[in-house]
């Protein structure tokens, strides 16, 4: 074996040729990003949700379909990339994130990151049609609510809060949740 | 050589590969594929281990990345179950509830079972670990599990008081370029880690690292000449030809030279290939296949000595659950390690050569009493290259206590079996033998008796507590010759107990505030059986452990691109020889530039410009050190 100094002399510059050609990499591949996929399955569900959910229609009448993203986590930070040039029920899909203090009230679609102000901003959507998403178990959830089970993200379904904002959604949807917090009287 | 194949490499499947294209490829799901999609390379396997009826900590990924620590034992810091010591530049301690050893009584802490992706990494030659020759790219790591206590029959050999499993990430979760580089006042070290898919169900990544540590200080703050360098370089695959099957296969291969203060310069050097594969059937069972190729070459130079180590294993598993109250897990291993070592004048192994043969069967069964209530019981029978066949037993029963609680309880055998230290080895001053080995040294046993619990009083608070109490018998002792001393040899006539108790909990006291603490207490009690002669040494030889340990840790997200990270650590006197309490800081900041770049500044050891973690006699002090981090993804 070499000597140590001169080995590590050695060392030293083979390392340094391959940072220089690792320099060059970037032409060659596009950006990468290393975020679980947890988080790319949770920001591709947020429009995926929206064929299974009918809005008043009021809504129907306006030209874009807003996905808004109010605070910052994993899934406000992949949610653009995966719902870019997306279309909803025909309408282009915009995305939207809020300033803090920025109503949600034309926001089709809200999904909340964890954040001590984020109840406060989901009590001002309460009685309006906006499909808001929180994790589950949010002090103050939404109306879906992510939740991961056994290595799978699921879903729970608050269906009194969705009757509240006048959004309906399909039993298709309600079947794949993994709890539903029944509309008040319903028998489930 | 290897690395500049690795630079072709890389070269070549840049140009011939496409990035994984995860989001694109979730566009493409309806919403029942989401709903069906397996994340588990992503959960937090911390939750599903939170039933384990065992002393585990799990150190995380983020925890890993945010800490700025660069090697395996500093990384290891992270568990309140763990005592770290460094002792150089490139030598460290790593234990768990006590035993770190007596250098110059040539006892070496032993009794932990360390598996890096399956491997077992303890070095067959004396049961314990080189810690400079175990190195992983810190940003590939998944999680590290760390049990404090007896493992052996869920585990393995040499599980006697812990277990450290690092588990590193899959290759489709390491995809696109990485370029880690820190540079300190004491540590440098150089990164480049690119991960790529040959089909939707072939992935890859490989990386080379450079590593250097500078010289560290002796006691009285003078240079301690024992810088090192240490290359690496390594492949992983991961292929899922099916639903039901996965398969693994990664290597590593690397190469080092350590200064050594008054002595020629060590050259170490080691490569390994292991092999995965598991297969789901329909019924729910599973089977699982690892095997593994392991090589570790050291050399002194200047004809100062060497040997090398060729380790081949192989072990199956089997899981079914028979009916709904029971699951089994049931298999067995072989291990084969051929070595050679060339002594010099001091020190020397008769026979030089030797193939050591390592073979086990087990089963373990988990029976639900209840739904809350879960009993285990394992045995496994160990055939150990020097003292035979071995039972190794265990029962563990575990209560959930509503949601909020888990109670555990346990009690095992564990077993530290004769290495080829321990019967062949022959130190000599000049021409007078000092110390031989002894070929009737037998196994040192230990019966474990802990419980523990976890608690999550509210969702952003829990904690672990786990007591235990320890019978040690037939431990190694030095004995002497009667009436001329030398030559010394091993005996096994030490035996003793501990008792302690280890503790930590964590607070989110806010979504981008975490606090987290610990404390950990140990009693050691050794004596003499009779008939030993090697009693004036006294027990310091068993290790010098400090009755008390404490962290404090703060976790703070100031911005969602900017993190700050502090921690305290306090180790109170080691008794024998003695080395002061210390108390240690570490801080770190962190800044997500973009989705690409991340910039850090680490500070480690911040309160005293140097501090003594293993007696001066033994070891060097550790000097205050700092660091500048990038991380650049492409």
């Amino acid at each position: 074996m070499a000597h140590g100094a001169r080995r590590r002399w050695i060392d030293r510059l083979a390392a340094l040729s391959a940072g220089t050609l690792a320099a060059f990499m970037p032409v060659l591949s596009a950006g990468a990003d290393e975020a679980p996929l947890e988080y790319a399955v949770k920001a591709t569900y947020l429009y995926k949700f929206a064929p299974f959910v009918t809005w008043p229609p009021s809504i129907a009448q306006k030209a874009t379909f807003d996905l808004c993203l109010s605070g910052s986590d994993d899934v406000t930070k992949l949610a653009p990339e995966a719902a870019e040039g997306q279309a909803v029920n025909g309408k282009p899909l915009t995305i939207r994130r809020l300033a803090a203090g920025e109503s949600a009230d034309t926001c089709q679609i809200l999904y909340v990151a964890p954040s001590p102000t984020a109840g406060l901003l989901l009590d001002t959507v309460r009685n309006k049609p906006v499909l808001t998403i929180t994790e589950a178990a949010a002090t103050n959830h939404g109306i879906i609510g992510f939740t991961v089970i056994q290595h799978h993200v699921r879903f729970d379904i608050d269906n009194a809060l969705a009757k509240n904002a006048g959004l309906s959604i399909s039993s298709k949807l309600l079947s794949l949740a993994n709890a539903v917090t029944p509309v008040l009287g319903e028998v489930r | 050589m290897f690395r500049f194949f690795i630079v072709a490499f890389m070269l070549i499947s840049a140009l011939s590969s496409a990035r994984a294209q995860t989001i694109e490829n979730l566009r493409g799901m309806s919403i029942d594929q989401l709903a069906n999609l397996d994340v588990s390379s992503v959960t937090k396997t911390a939750e599903a281990l939170s039933d384990a009826p065992a002393a585990i900590y799990v150190i995380t990924h983020d925890q890993i990345m945010r800490s700025g620590a660069q090697t395996l034992p500093d990384i290891l810091r992270l568990a309140p179950n763990l005592q770290v010591y460094q002792v150089s530049a490139s030598s460290f301690i790593v234990t768990a509830r006590g035993f770190s050893g007596n250098i110059n009584d040539q006892a070496f802490a032993n009794k932990l079972l360390v598996l890096i992706d399956g491997r077992s990494v303890y070095t067959p030659l004396y049961s314990g670990v080189y810690w400079d020759m175990q190195d992983v790219l810190p940003a590939d790591i998944e999680r590290i599990e760390v049990i404090s206590g007896p493992g052996a029959t869920l585990w393995g050999a040499n599980a006697v008081n812990g277990v450290i499993n690092i588990i590193t990430r899959k290759a489709k979760d390491t995809q696109g370029g990485l370029i880690d580089i820190s540079a300190g006042n004491l540590e440098q070290s150089v990164g480049l880690r690119y991960g790529g898919t040959l089909s939707d169900d072939l992935a890859y990544r490989f990386y080379v690292r450079d590593y250097f540590g500078d010289d560290t200080e002796t006691a009285s703050g003078a240079n301690a000449h024992d810088h090192w360098s240490r290359p690496q370089g390594g492949v992983r695959f991961d292929w899922t030809p099916s639903g039901a099957d996965s398969v693994t296969l990664e290597g590593d291969d690397f190469a080092g030279s350590e200064a050594q203060p008054g002595a020629p310069y060590e050259d170490i050097a080691g490569r390994n290939l292991t092999a995965h594969w598991t297969h789901d059937f329909a019924d729910g069972s599973s089977l699982q296949f690892l095997t593994y190729y392991d090589r570790e070459e050291r050399a002194t130079e200047d004809n100062g000595g060497n040997f090398w180590v060729d380790t081949y294993d192989f072990e199956a598993q089997h899981n079914f659950t028979p009916n709904d109250w029971n699951t089994i897990n049931w298999g067995g291993g072989f291990r084969v390690s051929d070595y050679n070592i060339h002594g010099n004048a001091g020190l020397q192994f008769v026979p030089t050569s030797r193939g050591l043969d390592l073979s086990d069967i087990f089963a373990q069964d988990s029976i639900a009493i209840d739904p809350s209530l879960t009993a285990i019981f394992g045995f496994k029978i160990e055939d150990d290259p020097f003292s035979g066949v071995t039972p190794l037993p265990s029962g563990r029963l575990s209560w959930k206590v509503g949601g909020q609680a888990l109670v555990w309880a346990a009690v095992s055998r564990a077993v530290r079996s004769p290495t080829p230290f321990d019967e062949d080895v022959v130190e000599k001053a000049g021409s007078s033998v000092l110390l031989t080995g002894n070929p009737y040294f037998v196994d040192e046993t230990l019966t474990a008796y802990e419980i523990g619990t976890r608690i999550e009083p509210a969702e952003r608070l829990s904690f672990s507590i786990s007591a235990y109490y320890n019978d040690y018998d037939d431990l190694r002792s030095i004995e002497l010759t009667p009436v001329t001393f030398f030559p010394l040899t091993w005996g096994n006539k030490l035996q003793g107990d501990t008792y302690g108790f280890e503790s930590w909990g964590n607070y989110q006291l806010y979504e981008w505030w975490r606090l987290s603490a610990s404390f950990t207490e140990l009693r050691e009690h050794f004596d003499f059986q009779p008939g030993s002669t090697g009693v004036a040494v006294g027990v310091s030889q068993i290790g010098d452990d400090p009755q008390k340990t404490a962290t404090f840790r703060s976790a703070m997200d100031l911005t969602p691109d900017v993190n700050f990270d502090w921690d305290l650590r306090y180790v109170s006197k080691l008794p024998n020889p003695v080395v002061p309490a210390y108390v240690e800081m570490n801080a770190s900041v962190g800044w997500n530039v973009s989705k690409t770049l991340r910039l850090s500044l680490s500070g480690f050891n911040l309160l005293h410009a140097r501090h003594q973690e293993f007696p001066a006699s033994e070891a060097d002090a550790v000097p205050r050190s700092f660091s500048v981090g990038l991380q650049w993804r492409f």
